[in-house]
């Protein structure tokens, strides 16, 4: 383990690259030794892909704390860059979902440069408009879309739907990590700082629009890419799917069912999210909106750091203590709880600081 | 002394998951272990229909067909397969209204509940999505809810459609509008609005259109060519270009949803023209409750089946009685497509004398049986990628609230009325 840890950057666990590799393992070689049906195989590769798609959202929403209810706009021009790529060109479905997901990335920060100046509620309710617009407009863009009815991509023979689902596990794994990156290393750090105060974090020398653009490319990147997956596994996509307001809303639950600003909480809510919608869904359609918004009220009000809040607890009750950090950030001491609690700023720190700076 | 153990434990871990790599089954492996029996001891029947959402009101329809077809084939004991009757089974869901929630739901039944065959869902945007799952499963998917050709021509061999091609629906509503003309009762030359909604139901609505006004020899003139979004909340942008175009002729083709918001708005906007149609919607009964019979008086609608087909006796006459018996109501074309595509479906069955996928998809497609669609026959040729081909109806609602077939005259129950009355004075 000694070893391990020389090898590996400081901000990075030694347990946590174990954990991450025997989990790797075990979802890899799941399929291959519980022959489950492909019914049940999909849901995972779904689950699978809504878990980037969802930690991508909480980098923004959960990291840097812009609240986005417009996520399904990057999903949606993935998914139909990569769908149109598929049926128009020879390319290799992988490259079509990276043309994809850049695709998505470039529009995103596209709307995102200019609103993400906004701040809290203005940021969300910008949001909101630029999905809905980019719904509309995809809706009527019949020729790329296919309008309504959507469009249909080629049947892939042989098991290329089953084999989805190491691709989709590879995508999660791999932003799994760069989530851990983000969130432990020294950007992580910086955009913690502009979630607790944006003006305080500036003083110090973060750029607020520079880290907060960059996220937002690779949160667009990640759900675009997301997208495109989404199209391969489907064969068919259509606007009010894809760019729906239901779509980023649901990027959002899973991040809040979760856990909002840890690492690995939008994986458990999306697990949580999609397993639910697929079993309620058959049984009782008319009631699963209204668990899932019961379950949101239940988490904000009992448990704001949601499956992860509630594991933190379990693993208190058997004697676990998150290791506390103390983080330097310019001149600024932070204290940081190691997972999955935020960075909490120590009021007599950073407040005087931030009221000097600003008079 | 942690370091070694942790550095064992990593190894041994490793190789765990290396042997149970190496001794994984294969997919076929498994599903080979669970196939089927060749004569079941019930025929499972896969199916999910908008029974909430916008297209509610059609998808019960179509249940009420379903069950029916499912009542009538096992009171007998159910159906005749290789020398043993086996009742059939309906393994309902609701996929309300949502592409998404259909292909989840067909992927369930199929690859989870193992149902043997698939009876499709309502509304063309909804077979086109779900469609798909059946053909990457090959399993026979048939249906009465999607007449899109767009749905057919994908090169899908696992997939049969019981609804007359839309194309053809919008050609027979021109070739009865060509003959009121030739009477004098519409203008000549007649200006076209023409509004469809933007799925591929409506560009085939639209392609119809045109096409027939092409070869008019000036006859017809399309002033207005515009689309909507289906389960849309305001026409009001394009129903005020259609009122700005002065144009003769209203040709919509949309949903019942948005047939009822439209004419709503279309009333709302004192619109009136010669010739008013919202394609094969119209003659619905909560449509007409919903607007006011005032305001649907007239409409025309071309539709795959109407009940006073059942004036000419046979199995038209005993769907509509056991229809009623049942349900104590007349039927529409909804539940009389639900009803037939399940009778196709059964008839095929029998045919092949087996569920298994490839016997029933050759039966499907050399089926050919009488029918209570208008033509007598119904069948799902290969040439149009297994969709069915049959003659339309045309109808036209009255005030008295019943909707006569006007068009083709040898079918025809009742008068035409042209032009459109209510824009009199």
């Amino acid at each position: 383990m000694r070893q391990l840890t020389r090898w590996l950057p400081e901000w990075a666990s030694p347990w946590a690259v174990v954990a991450f590799v025997f989990g790797f393992a075990v979802l890899y070689s799941l399929p291959l030794v519980i022959s489950f049906d492909s019914y049940t195989h999909g849901i995972i590769t779904q689950a699978f892909v809504f878990a980037a798609a969802a930690m991508a959202w909480n980098w923004l929403g959960g990291y840097v704390g812009q609240i986005s209810f417009g996520h399904a706009a990057m999903f949606g021009v993935g998914g139909f860059l990569s769908a149109r790529l598929l049926l128009t060109t020879s390319f290799p479905f992988w490259i079509a979902w990276i043309v994809g997901g850049l695709a998505a990335a470039s529009y995103a920060l596209l709307w995102g440069h200019p609103t993400l100046r906004l701040r809290g509620p203005y940021f969300a309710i910008a949001t909101i408009g630029v999905s809905e617009a980019t719904r509309l407009i995809a809706t009527y863009w019949g020729d790329f879309t296919g309008g309504s009815s959507g469009i249909s991509l080629p049947i892939s023979e042989g098991t290329a739907k089953f084999s989805l689902y190491w691709y989709a596990l590879y995508f999660m794994a791999f932003v799994v990590l760069l989530s851990y990156y983000l969130r432990k290393s020294r950007i992580g750090l910086g955009l913690l700082a502009i979630k607790e105060d944006v003006d305080a974090a500036q003083d110090v020398g973060v750029s607020a629009n520079y880290y907060q653009d960059a996220v937002l490319f690779l949160s667009g990147l990640v759900v675009g890419v997301a997208g495109g997956i989404y199209a391969s596994y489907f064969v068919f996509i259509e606007p009010g799917d894809m760019f729906g307001f239901e779509r980023s809303i649901s990027f959002l639950l899973m991040g809040v069912i979760g856990g909002v600003g840890t690492i690995l909480g939008p994986v458990l809510g999306a697990f949580v999210f999609v397993i639910l919608q697929e079993y309620l869904i058959a049984s009782y359609p008319d009631l699963y909106l209204g668990l899932y918004g019961t379950l949101l009220i239940v988490v904000i009000l009992f448990e704001p750091l949601g499956l992860s809040g509630l594991l933190l607890r379990i693993a208190r009750l058997f004697g676990y203590r998150p290791r506390v950090l103390d983080i330097t950030v310019g001149d600024t001491k932070l204290t940081a709880m190691e997972e999955p609690e935020a960075v909490e700023p120590p009021e007599s720190d950073v407040e005087p600081a931030r009221k000097e700076a600003k008079a | 002394m942690k370091a070694v153990l942790v550095r064992k434990g990593t190894i041994l871990l490793g190789m765990l998951a290396l042997l149970i790599a190496a001794c994984a089954p294969t997919e076929d492996a498994a599903r080979e272990a669970g196939d089927e029996a060749e004569v079941p001891d019930e025929i499972l029947v896969g199916a999910t229909l908008p029974l909430t959402g916008e297209e509610a009101d059609n998808g019960l329809r179509y249940q009420e067909g379903y069950e029916l077809a499912f009542e009538v084939a096992n009171e007998d004991g159910g159906l005749e397969i290789g020398g043993e009757t086996v009742p059939v089974r309906l393994e309902l869901l609701d996929d309300t209204t949502d592409q998404a929630t259909a292909v989840n739901l067909a992927e369930r039944l199929i690859n989870r509940d193992q149902v043997h065959v698939m009876l499709g869902t309502y509304s063309t945007a909804l077979v086109e999505a779900q469609s798909t799952v059946a053909e990457q499963n090959q399993i026979p998917y048939v249906n009465g809810g999607g007449a899109a050709t767009a749905i057919y021509d994908r090169g899908y061999q696992w997939i049969f459609g019981a609804l007359a091609p839309v194309e053809l629906l919008a050609t027979t509503q021109m070739e009865w509008i060509q003959k009121e003309q030739e009477a004098g009762n519409v203008p000549d030359p007649a200006e076209i609005a023409l509004l469809w909604e933007n799925t591929s139901h409506g560009e085939d609505y639209r392609k119809g259109v045109q096409d027939f006004a092409e070869q008019s020899g000036g006859s017809f003139e399309v002033v207005v060519d515009e689309s909507f979004e289906l389960d849309s909340k305001d026409f009001s942008a394009v129903l005020s270009k259609v009122k700005s175009s002065g144009a003769d002729l209203f040709l919509a083709d949309a949903h019942l949803p948005d047939y009822v918001t439209m004419q709503r708005q279309y009333v709302s906007s004192d619109l009136c023209h010669d010739v008013i149609t919202y394609g094969a919607r119209g003659s619905e009964a909560d449509a007409a409750e919903a607007l006011g019979q005032e305001n649907v008086n007239y409409i025309l609608s071309a539709v795959w089946w109407n009940a006073q087909l059942g004036e000419q006796g046979g199995q038209n006459e005993q769907f509509i009685n056991a229809y009623k018996e049942r349900y104590n109501t007349d039927p529409e074309w909804y539940q009389a497509l639900g009803y037939e595509t399940v009778r196709a479906l059964f008839t095929a069955i029998e045919d092949a004398g087996s569920v298994e996928p490839e016997p029933l998809r050759e039966a499907l497609a050399n089926l050919e049986m009488e029918s209570i669609l208008p033509g007598g026959q119904l069948s799902f040729p290969e040439e149009t990628g297994y969709q069915a081909d049959y003659p339309f109806v045309v109808q036209q609602n009255l005030p008295d609230g019943s909707s006569p077939i006007v068009y083709p005259e040898e079918l025809a129950t009742g008068k035409a009325i042209a032009p459109n009355p209510n824009c009199e004075g």
